[in-house]
């Protein structure tokens, strides 16, 4: 059977794997060959091969670095804040959720809107005359910063995008939580562990798998940022806002230098493989989920 | 006593996160439903006088701004996006999880994947859907949105396959079942609750997709993602914040409807996509 | 015909070896049963009749015809498997008819059918149910239906007793047995026991384990008398029989005896130690003093209608099974121990191959 099952096998496998040689294959070999080529919009079919000066260029350019730092800063803060928050709300209101699974899907809503939809609706609401976040900071403290200024854009950005993705920290600890055993939980209170000490010794311990990988993926998913802040703040916004997302597409379309693009493309792609390597080596020493 | 104040304590925590995290649309909801007047009167959360004038003037400015357009096309890509992840990415799972094929590389490349920022090959894409005239189509689009979802699809499906039990695909194969057929009679019936799952997640992140949407279409095929953002440039000087706000409503009406009906499946496919991965 | 054969069969999983020159025979309607401890083989064994398991090295034929290649669903094997194996998403109908509808029968020759299937099973209330409202029995019994409307021409089952409770079993046993007088086709039933084996087949095949450091998985092979009354070597002595055959060691050169009773046998040629197998029933008490071997009662299990008496001897300890109750064996009492007449064993201890 091995024979005809690898071949039926591989019959299986082929639309998908076409598909993905068509849509992520190609582009990466096109990738490959203009980063190191001179192409703009009018030679696309015939790109210059230039050797590594678009990597140079890339290198060279404050506004790369300024991007790549701005992604890293940004998608470690958001990603640790949402991680304890997630872990806090998650522990603090199992109680909750343990006689009325619904009420979860009431923190939930929150993923289901578009970031980009996210980003627009903080242009409202953070609107000096019409939005409701002014009006009431007006009514409590007599003021309010500008959100998107210099001073505080970071900091917007980081809230909002804290603020929409907090729920799926609080939903992978939460249901990791609830997976503890009660057998668990029992042994160790006869063993006199309670609150806190339960918490430290037996529930944080037993968490910590599902709190890396909560972790992990905010922190991919931060570093990558593109939609909120396109619709909230804009592309070339100034440096302090700019990810590494939103370097690229300014480089392909504001510009139209598609080498430069695709070149930080590639040096990106290389900083995720070495994102992914160092996770793999993290978790590999770790005992196996 | 102690306890009910703890429990107090909960609920209250519990209603200032779900008011906190969900502000955003709670606001604009609210000034969907104020009059313009109103809204640059009264910028609180009360709602003096509610109207839905926005709303139907969102749909009377059809030939400036078409919502239906919009939202057509974001239910057409979608669903084309969701089903083709799912159709390729079934029989795949099914292949890793029973014959071992692909298993080394398909698997590794798919988790990886949901990693990498997908603008690298949003570039190369824009060129050769430029070259083969897919720019600006739904089914362009709906080709990419099947992309950005194949990765968690194949996993989800890849360890569910592989947790049924194998005796019931054994005792198929006995009763004269093929592959194929095993697929279409057993397997797949006995994997109708993580397809949906799967299915629904796949809909809302694809009805989501921003960066596509804006660097793949133009006008004929642009997702109400990108629309509602048209809205905001369109206006030139003064935004109609009202009117604005009801779009951003009907534009995000789906995911939240989807959201509260199949939270339970949304949930756990996030979960074991996070896990699995 | 439906004669199944082994011809030098051969699987291993990777490195390692799970079954070696396998050559058996299955005669066109019998009831052979594969006996062994688990990691025999038999299942495989089984399996690799349906082709769920590939061959390889060596050959097997079903009807003369030889099925390597083949897919399951080219065999026309049914298979009732341990764990049921129903369809949960297909009601009990659904599920006996499915094979019919893999077979492309027209509906209303499916529907005839299954009902057949029903009525001789007793689930006729159940067709419209599905498998998780069903009890542990009825899941069997659908199990079976689904086997029998096909009217193969050879009968696979995997253990299928093993997941029910004691009761059941033995109901379900007689339900098979039932269904043997009805359909004389080709029957195989793996089972790990033995007592399945001796009343359930026509013949019985028992397997070894080959990381035991045996050479071949199958023992012997044969009616149970004769497996019973002369097992071809050690494994098959040890195995069959509840409480296990008593073995005492005949160091080498010695002639073969009970205790003080010398039995007669003197094995021609044979060089090494030998052990001597007594099976529990054809041990009699006889008084201290007396010709045999001499021990202590250590322990006396009473089970109602016979006492297991365990006797400690200066060559181990053996168990006897006394049914005569006015005996009264006693714990601490001394006795001789006495073989009945010609119901001895004589193995060679290297090989474990029966010399008399």
């Amino acid at each position: 059977m091995p024979r005809t099952s690898r071949f039926e096998g591989r019959l299986l496998i082929a639309p998908l794997t076409a598909f993905l040689i068509a849509l992520l294959g190609f582009p990466l070999v096109l990738d490959i060959i203009y980063s190191i080529s001179r192409v703009g919009f009018e030679n696309i079919r015939a790109p210059e091969p230039i050797g590594l000066s678009n990597y140079a260029k890339a290198v060279a350019d404050p506004e790369f670095w300024g991007a790549a730092w701005f992604s890293l800063r940004f998608g470690l803060i958001v990603s640790v804040i949402q991680v304890v928050a997630g872990l806090a709300l998650a522990v603090f209101l199992a109680p909750l959720f343990a006689k009325r699974p619904w009420l979860i899907a009431l923190l939930m809503l929150p993923m289901m809107v578009a970031p980009a939809l996210v980003g627009l609706m903080y242009r409202l609401i953070l609107h000096e005359f019409v939005g409701a976040v002014p009006y009431y900071l007006l009514e409590w403290y007599g003021d309010f910063p500008a959100f998107l200024g210099r001073d505080w854009a970071f900091t917007t950005l980081v809230t909002v995008e804290t603020l929409q993705w907090t729920p799926f920290a609080l939903l992978i600890l939460h249901s990791s939580y609830a997976a503890i055993s009660p057998d668990v939980r029992e042994a160790a209170a006869l063993d006199g562990a309670r609150g806190r000490r339960l918490f430290l010794n037996i529930d944080l311990p037993l968490m910590l798998p599902a709190i890396g990988i909560t972790f992990f993926i905010r922190f991919i998913d931060s570093f990558r940022v593109f939609d909120n802040l396109y619709t909230l703040v804009g592309p070339g916004a100034g440096g302090s806002t700019t990810s590494m997302s939103i370097y690229i597409y300014q480089a392909f379309f504001k510009v139209g230098d598609i080498g430069l693009a695709v070149a930080a493309s590639m040096l990106l792609l290389a900083a995720s493989f070495v994102v992914l390597w160092v996770i793999n080596g993290l978790t590999a020493r770790k005992a196996p989920l | 006593m102690r306890k009910t104040l703890v429990n107090t304590l909960r609920w209250l925590v519990f209603v200032a996160a779900v008011l906190v995290l969900n502000f955003p649309v709670i606001a604009t909801l609210v000034t969907s439903l104020k009059s313009e007047a109103e809204i640059m009167t009264n910028a609180s959360l009360f709602i003096e006088a509610p109207t839905l004038d926005n709303y139907a003037a969102v749909f009377a400015m059809a030939d400036r701004f078409d919502i239906l357009h919009f939202l057509t096309n974001s239910l057409v890509a979608s669903l084309i996006g969701s089903v083709l992840a799912i159709a390729l990415a079934f029989p795949a799972a099914y292949a890793m999880a029973r014959f071992g094929v692909g298993r080394s590389w398909l698997l590794p490349l798919a988790v990886n994947l949901r990693a990498v920022p997908l603008i690298i090959f949003a570039i190369p894409i824009y060129l050769m859907y430029q070259q083969v005239g897919l720019l600006d189509t739904r089914f362009g689009l709906a080709l990419i949105l099947c992309l950005v979802n194949v990765p968690l699809v194949l996993v989800l499906f890849a360890s569910s396959i592989a947790d049924l039990p194998l005796e019931i695909e054994e005792a198929g194969r006995v009763d004269g079942a093929g592959t194929l057929r095993l697929l279409i009679y057993v397997v797949a019936p006995m994997s109708l609750n993580v397809v949906a799952a799967s299915s629904v997640l796949a809909f809302i992140y694809s009805w989501n997709e921003f960066l596509f949407g804006l660097m793949l279409t133009t006008n004929n095929a642009t997702p109400v993602s990108v629309g509602a953002s048209f809205f905001f440039a369109a206006s030139g000087g003064g935004v109609r914040w009202g009117v604005a706000a009801a779009v951003m409503i009907l534009a995000t009406l789906p995911p939240l409807v989807l959201g509260l009906l199949m939270y339970r499946q949304i949930g756990r496919s996030m979960t074991a996509g996070a896990v699995k991965g | 015909m439906a004669e199944i054969e082994f011809k030098s069969v051969a699987k291993s999983f990777g490195k390692v070896g799970v079954i070696a020159g396998l050559d058996l025979k299955v005669d066109d309607g019998e009831f052979i049963v594969f006996v062994g401890p688990s990691g025999c083989g038999k299942s495989t064994a089984l399996r690799m009749i349906a082709g769920l398991e590939e061959v390889t090295s060596g050959d097997i034929r079903i009807g003369g015809r030889s099925v390597s290649g083949l897919a399951p669903s080219d065999r026309n094997v049914a298979m009732v498997f341990q764990s049921y194996a129903l369809y949960p998403h297909m009601t009990v109908a659904g599920n006996i008819g499915f094979p019919l509808k893999m077979a492309g029968r027209p509906a209303s020759e499916i529907a005839e059918r299954v009902k057949e299937a029903a009525d001789i099973l007793d689930l006729g209330p159940y067709l419209g149910r599905r498998p998780a409202q069903l009890s542990g029995g009825q899941r069997q019994r659908v199990a079976l239906g689904r086997a029998i409307v096909r009217h193969p021409e050879v009968f696979l089952f995997d253990e299928p007793l093993s997941n029910l409770d004691a009761d059941l079993r033995v109901s379900m046993r007689g339900e098979i047995m039932r269904l043997r007088e009805r359909i004389r086709a080709t029957m195989i039933y793996v089972t790990h026991d033995q007592t399945e084996a001796m009343t359930m087949g026509d013949r019985i095949a028992v397997f070894a384990p080959l990381k035991d450091g045996h050479g071949q998985n199958l023992m012997q092979v044969g009616k149970p008398e004769e497996l019973y009354e002369r097992p071809a070597n050690l494994f098959v002595a040890r195995f069959l029989g509840s409480p296990k055959m008593n073995m005492i060691e005949i160091a080498e050169g010695q002639a073969p005896a009970f205790g003080t009773l010398d039995l007669g046998v003197r094995p021609a040629g044979h060089s090494g130690k030998l052990l001597l197998g007594v099976r529990p029933e054809d041990i009699r008490i006889a008084d201290a003093g007396e010709p045999g071997l001499a021990g202590r009662i250590r322990l006396v299990e009473a089970l109602g209608a016979e006492y297991y008496v365990h006797v400690e001897t200066a060559t181990g300890e053996l168990i006897a099974r006394v049914m005569d109750k006015r005996l009264r064996p006693t714990s601490g009492d001394t006795v001789a121990l006495q073989p009945a007449p010609g119901a001895f064993h004589l193995f060679d201890e290297a090989t474990g191959i029966r010399i008399a």
